[in-house]
């Protein structure tokens, strides 16, 4: 029997969860008590966490190995799947690049233009047609929002280079 | 008696008022909407609620969980798709009834129906969530610290299945709660010298970026869903004789939905189907059942319209929040600096009695807005998916700003969206992380405190026997969740 790509899946989550905990540990274990320090510390607490998180990960790890089914399937519909996965990873991926690059823009384009260039990035990465109506709906969203959040609920956006 | 005058008092209430019918109004968009679920709606609200009152504040996130629900099955019957989890149960019939071009008259049983379950929800909500408030109310910290870990012990429920990844996930989410400064000496934790962390992470970021970021994160890369034809629907209420044969269903609902809203981790979709189930089974024309059935429609929208009001019960009374949306409206009570659980009816009683009252008119609410929303909705519905992705992530970034004006906390949300896709990727449940954060503070301060009472003796856990109970219980829910997944795990290799 073979390995399926669940067992594979929580042996890599396993090991990188206990690497993770290691240095958590590591971390937790350097944590300097105050003066005002009880009995148990300021890192009491989250080394014993880091402690259990270690052996929970590595009990996942141990059980993927003897966790075994069916081998995988090999078939022309497995691959297409793995290739919509794929691609999906690659959009999720390039949304989150988009967010990043909108919380970046925020302070110096000004809201209105931040979330004008967000809403049009996102339809235009989701593959909606670069149409004079998407750049309308984009503006409109930044200006409809800033109306939202600035003039209605009284909470000052940033107004970037434009507006200040 | 004085709880029912109190909460019939706050009817009048006209922020109340309108707190319930906006919050209804979302919920039925947002559940209308596939992959947008009540908590989702919920948790998009969430930021907004930041300069409310108090009150107003926990009627709108409960109103759009009353919403949601109904929102969720005008999909499931018009195109096959539940807009929510707990919709599923809905499709079969609900479908099959909208092909025999009775798609109104399956709206409106479904409608009714959650407008039923919804209200004996609410009535076994005001009579066990006080009661059981006051027993907590002679808590001593080992006893609060052992409350943490029965809270903490409901995450194998919470696990989809395997005990192992719910158990790290609820880890993860108790080192989050450590980021800060320490409660009882001040020291700086995992902070990294930033001082934007030494208030810690709010649990509001952590839910806002599990929940609504990682969803549009995969929806994002997920095929756009079935366009709705409006022709197709016009809601029609049942008649009297309809009515009559809908008792039955929607009683079995009313007590399935009733178990599963109290028990932690159990949840509208479960009741939803065990509903669906017994109803079937105790029909008298249960050959009817997947035909096109409305008692198939009837019993499980009122098991989770039922959920609705019962999943506030461990809530409120102990400050346990047992599903995703009961997290959400937990985020909104600690936003306003209310921490559920048998203290709030000493310090804030006016918002739990606010609460009863605006559940009230949200189920009236449902009602009301039901009748004349088909159309938004299927407009909604039928807008192209990426727009409606756009704005949602532009909504909720803007909304996450708006709470302290801050940009940090805008990279934390999408950090932690990141996160929660890869956690859905690898099949690791977040719930249990965001109850690691909600009660990670709760665990290690009374924790700490009581050992300060006892001179560090760790047998004060055991001689507090409301702590020794409480732990006894925890260790009994953790033995019959292991014995659930080894029995699982064999049944599988066997068969």
């Amino acid at each position: 029997m073979s390995d399926t790509a669940g067992s594979r899946k929580d042996r890599l989550l396993g090991i990188l969860v206990a690497l993770f905990s290691l240095a958590y540990i590591g971390y937790a274990a350097s944590i300097e008590d105050s003066m005002l320090a009880d009995s148990v510390g300021a890192g009491g607490v989250p080394l014993a966490i880091g402690i259990a998180l270690l052996i929970a990960a590595a009990a996942l790890a141990v059980k993927s190995f003897w966790v075994k089914g069916a081998a995988p399937g090999s078939g022309e519909g497995e691959e297409t799947e793995q290739a919509e996965h794929s691609s999906g990873h690659v959009v999720a991926a390039c949304l989150v690049a988009l967010l990043i690059i909108y919380v970046a823009l925020l302070p110096v384009a000004g809201y209105i233009v931040s979330v004008s260039l967000l809403v049009f990035a996102i339809a235009a990465l989701a593959k909606t047609p670069v149409t004079p109506r998407l750049i309308v709906s984009a503006a409109l969203s930044g200006i409809l929002l800033w109306v939202l959040f600035e003039l209605a609920l009284g909470i000052h956006m940033p107004g970037g280079i434009f507006l200040s | 008696m004085d709880h029912l005058l109190q909460t019939i008092s706050n009817l009048a209430s006209f922020w109340l008022i309108l707190a319930a019918f906006a919050g209804v109004l979302w919920g039925i968009l947002g559940g209308a909407l596939p992959g947008i679920s009540p908590s989702i709606a919920m948790a998009l609200l969430l930021p907004f609620t930041v300069g409310m009152d108090p009150t107003s504040a926990i009627v709108l996130l409960a109103s759009v969980y009353v919403g949601a629900e109904y929102g969720g099955s005008i999909p499931a019957i018009l195109i096959r798709t539940p807009g929510t989890n707990s919709a599923a149960a809905t499709v079969v019939d609900g479908y099959a009834m909208a092909q025999q071009g009775r798609a109104g008259e399956a709206l409106g049983i479904s409608l009714m129906s959650g407008l039923w379950g919804g209200l004996a929800g609410l009535l076994v909500l005001i009579l066990a969530t006080e009661s059981l408030a006051k027993v907590a109310l002679a808590f001593t910290p080992a006893a609060y610290f052992s409350l943490g870990i029965l809270g903490l012990s409901v995450i194998a429920g919470l696990s989809g299945g395997s005990l192992l990844k719910g158990l790290m996930a609820a880890l993860l989410g108790l080192m989050i709660a450590c980021v800060g400064t320490d409660p009882m000496s001040g020291v700086p934790r995992f902070t990294f010298g930033s001082a934007d962390l030494l208030g810690g992470v709010k649990p509001i970021l952590i839910m806002v970026g599990l929940f609504a970021v990682t969803e549009m994160l995969v929806q994002i890369g997920e095929p756009a869903w079935v366009k709705v034809v409006k022709s197709e629907a016009r809601l029609k209420l049942p008649n009297w004789a309809m009515s009559k044969r809908l008792f039955k269903p929607q009683a079995i609902g009313a007590v399935i939905g009733t178990i599963e809203g109290v028990t932690p981790g159990a949840g509208g979709t479960i009741a939803a189907f065990m509903a669906y189930s017994e109803a079937k089974r105790w029909s008298k024309h249960p050959e009817e059942f997947g035909k096109g059935s409305p008692e198939g429609i009837a019993a499980p929208e009122s098991a989770n319209n039922v959920v609705t009001a019962t999943a506030l019960v461990p809530l409120l009374s102990l400050g346990i929040p047992g599903s995703n949306s009961a997290a959400i409206l937990l985020g909104g009570f600690l936003i306003h600096g209310l921490q559920p659980g048998p203290m709030l009816f000493v310090k804030a009683p006016e918002v739990i009695y606010g609460l009863y009252g605006g559940l009230f008119i949200a189920n009236i609410a449902m009602l009301l807005i039901g009748m004349v929303i088909l159309s938004p909705c299927i407009w909604l519905v039928n807008r192209p998916k990426p727009y409606l992705i756009a704005v949602i992530l532009a909504l909720v970034m803007s909304g996450v700003y708006a709470i302290h004006e801050s940009l940090f906390e805008l990279f934390l949300v999408i950090g932690v969206g990141v996160l929660g896709y890869f956690m859905r990727l690898l099949s690791v449940p977040v719930l249990p992380m965001v109850l690691g954060v909600v009660l990670g503070y709760m665990v290690e301060s009374n924790y700490r405190r009581s050992l300060l009472i006892s001179d560090g003796d760790p047998m004060i856990f055991l001689t507090d026997k409301v702590s020794l109970t409480l732990l006894i219980l925890a260790l009994a829910l953790t033995a019959y969740s292991l014995w659930k997944e080894i029995r699982a795990a064999r049944e599988k290799q066997l068969g």
